[in-house]
């Protein structure tokens, strides 16, 4: 048999390409999926915030504090600056990088937040009452003046209230307060054998195995 | 069906590690093993393996349907009460599924049986679905296998295939979280291949431990940046979560499960009874009958297995010389099930060592997708059992 043959054979019980994108490198930093279609108000400051908000200057504070943060984990990366700028405009390299990071990577500056609305609320009609779903940082678009998430969806072309497709229906928040932790995971402590509890058991490595 | 010893690729531990599959070795015994392989004709594998896990599923599926309506059943399976309600609409609403691994044991000869169902976190998927793929491309492209050679798996076509329609007809909610328990890194591993397959798939996904999981007023769980967790993959048995102390704010959360709730009926050892009582003398299922108080001692020729038992630990077999084996582990609690005995076929190696093999045969989105052999010095198969990989070579 040629090697084109063997191209062109038919491979009848097996997949013809398989790839790996994820396990093939070292852990990509985890982009922050908003909610496809958030509902809340886009706000360009803190001061804008109380403003034009119901919330108090103390929860405004709070929650630009919060966007900060996440803008840190979450800002699109690029590998160039030009390349960055080309889009947005006063990039600057990621602060806190690793020291043995192989280049650095540039992110665009924080130029606004979107105070989400939690869905159970806008649900209850009738309530007034604000109650913060989350908080996600904003970038805007040099050329185009669009708001964009994380993920470098477009969220609107200005700043103000925006309704998610969703809103209203019955998907969850995308956010919310945690208050407590580690409520799963006692069974796996429990039965023995998983990680730093290994030594106690010669056998144990994993659930599904079966047999 | 014939145990075919072949050199190893040389390279395949770099491999491994660049490719992810950290966990080829494990406590430093070998796991990933390829200094042979099962051979295959394509007969075997279409009739014999393919076609009846295909009856065997729908088998199962039909039981799900008629055991969700029923309070006897679900007692018989000990599943909690609490949770009863919550399954049955988990299944009513039609809440998807991912995959599941079947046992089999088979010897070339036909026809395989059925020794149970891992349903719910089935394990030894990316060796079984990548890892061994690349071994069967590879041994083809050196010159080491015949270019006719062919492998039964179509498994990670079918899970990026799955993630991808799910995503698309919105029955799943994005970004996925993907769950696992924090030190376990084969777990860690297999999530990461999952996400892997979610996110060629163009699914948005999220990475967390099990532990990690939280919990907020409005009674949503959160992650570790108090995102809302909406559809969570977990590798984490559902039947652990129910006596956890977030069991039972599962309801509540309203949070969709990879695999769904409904599938505690289907990762319970008390289907292979209610198989049988269905389709008594099968070609594929065992004997199977649920173990009352009252049973006395197991005979020879009979094998005992908790409803709730994983990695092959508490089975207690009596062969048809009266000879007694068990494998020691944490599920003495629960209630049991007797299964008929049907050894695993042995196939000697180089040097006349024994390996009894067990096929792990696939199912993605109901459909019967490919193939993994765990092989075992010992014929209970545990989870100190290699993985050896396959090919189709004949017919």
């Amino acid at each position: 048999m040629t090697t084109n043959a063997h191209d062109s054979a038919p491979r009848g019980k097996r997949s013809r390409n398989l790839k790996l994108v994820l396990m093939a490198v070292a852990a990509p930093a985890v982009l922050a999926g908003c909610d496809d279609d958030p509902s809340g108000k886009i706000l360009t400051s803190r001061e804008e915030c109380t403003v034009q908000t119901e919330i108090s200057r103390e929860e405004c504070e709070k929650a630009y504090g919060q966007a900060l943060v996440e803008h840190e984990k979450v800002a699109p990366r690029f590998e160039s600056q030009q390349e960055c700028n080309q889009q947005f405009g006063a990039c600057t390299p990621l602060q806190g990088q690793q020291a043995n990071a192989s280049q650095p990577y540039y992110i665009p500056p924080m130029t606004g937040f979107l105070l989400g609305y939690a869905a159970s609320q806008l649900m209850s009609g009738g309530n007034r009452y604000y109650h913060i779903g989350g908080v996600s940082p904003l970038y805007r678009d040099y050329q185009g003046g669009r708001y964009l998430k994380p993920d470098g969806k477009q969220i609107s072309t200005h700043s103000g209230t925006v309704y998610g497709r969703k809103a209203g229906d019955t998907a969850l928040p995308a956010r919310a307060v945690t208050v407590s932790r580690a409520g799963f995971g006692s069974s796996a402590a429990a039965r023995g054998g998983f990680g730093r509890s290994s030594s106690s058991s010669s056998s144990s490595r994993s659930f599904g195995r079966g047999g | 069906m014939k145990r075919i010893v072949v050199p190893e690729r040389p390279d395949w531990r770099e491999q491994a590690e660049s490719l992810g599959f950290r966990f080829h070795t494990i406590d430093g015994a070998p796991y990933w093993d390829e200094r042979a392989y099962y051979a295959f004709g394509l007969r075997q594998i279409e009739d014999e393996i393919e076609q009846p896990t295909q009856e065997l599923h729908d088998m199962a599926m039909a039981l799900v349907d008629e055991v969700v309506g029923s309070e006897r059943l679900l007692e018989r399976l000990a599943i909690p009460r609490e949770y009863w309600d919550w399954i049955a609409d988990s299944w009513r609403r039609g809440e998807p599924h991912l995959y599941g691994r079947m046992d089999l044991a088979y010897d070339g000869r036909g026809p395989a049986k059925l020794y149970e169902l891992n349903y719910d976190t089935p394990t030894s998927l990316y060796e079984a679905a990548y890892f061994q793929w690349l071994w069967l491309e590879q041994s083809i492209a050196r010159g080491a296998l015949g270019e006719g050679s062919d492998q039964y798996n179509r498994i990670q076509e079918l899970l990026i295939e799955t993630f991808g329609a799910l995503a698309r007809d919105k029955r799943i909610a994005t970004p996925v979280h993907f769950a696992a328990v924090e030190d376990s890194p084969e777990d860690q591993g297999t999530v990461r291949y999952l996400r892997d397959c979610a996110e060629q798939a163009g699914v948005d996904t999220l990475e967390l431990s099990i532990e990690g999981i939280g919990l907020s007023r409005e009674g949503y769980f959160t992650d570790g940046d108090d995102r809302v967790i909406r559809t969570l993959f977990k590798l984490y048995p559902l039947e652990w979560m129910f006596v956890e102390e977030y069991g039972p704010k599962l309801a509540g959360s309203r949070v969709q499960l990879i695999e769904p709730a409904w599938k505690a009926i289907l990762s319970n050892k008390g289907v292979l009874p209610l198989l049988w009582e269905r389709h008594a003398g099968h070609p594929n299922l065992l004997e199977a009958h649920f173990e009352d108080a009252d049973a006395g001692e197991l005979a020879p020729g009979w094998v005992r297995k908790p409803l709730f038992s994983r990695e092959g630990a508490n089975i207690e077999l009596v062969g048809l010389d009266g000879e007694r084996l068990r494998s020691d582990g944490p599920y003495e609690d629960g209630p049991t099930i007797r299964q008929a005995l049907h050894p695993l076929p042995r196939f000697d190696g180089a040097d006349g060592e024994p390996n009894y093999p067990l096929i792990g045969s696939w199912v993605v989105a109901d459909q019967a997708a490919g193939m993994g052999i765990r092989e075992d010095e010992g014929p209970i198969t545990q989870d100190s059992s290699r993985f050896l990989p396959h090919a189709i070579v004949e017919d």
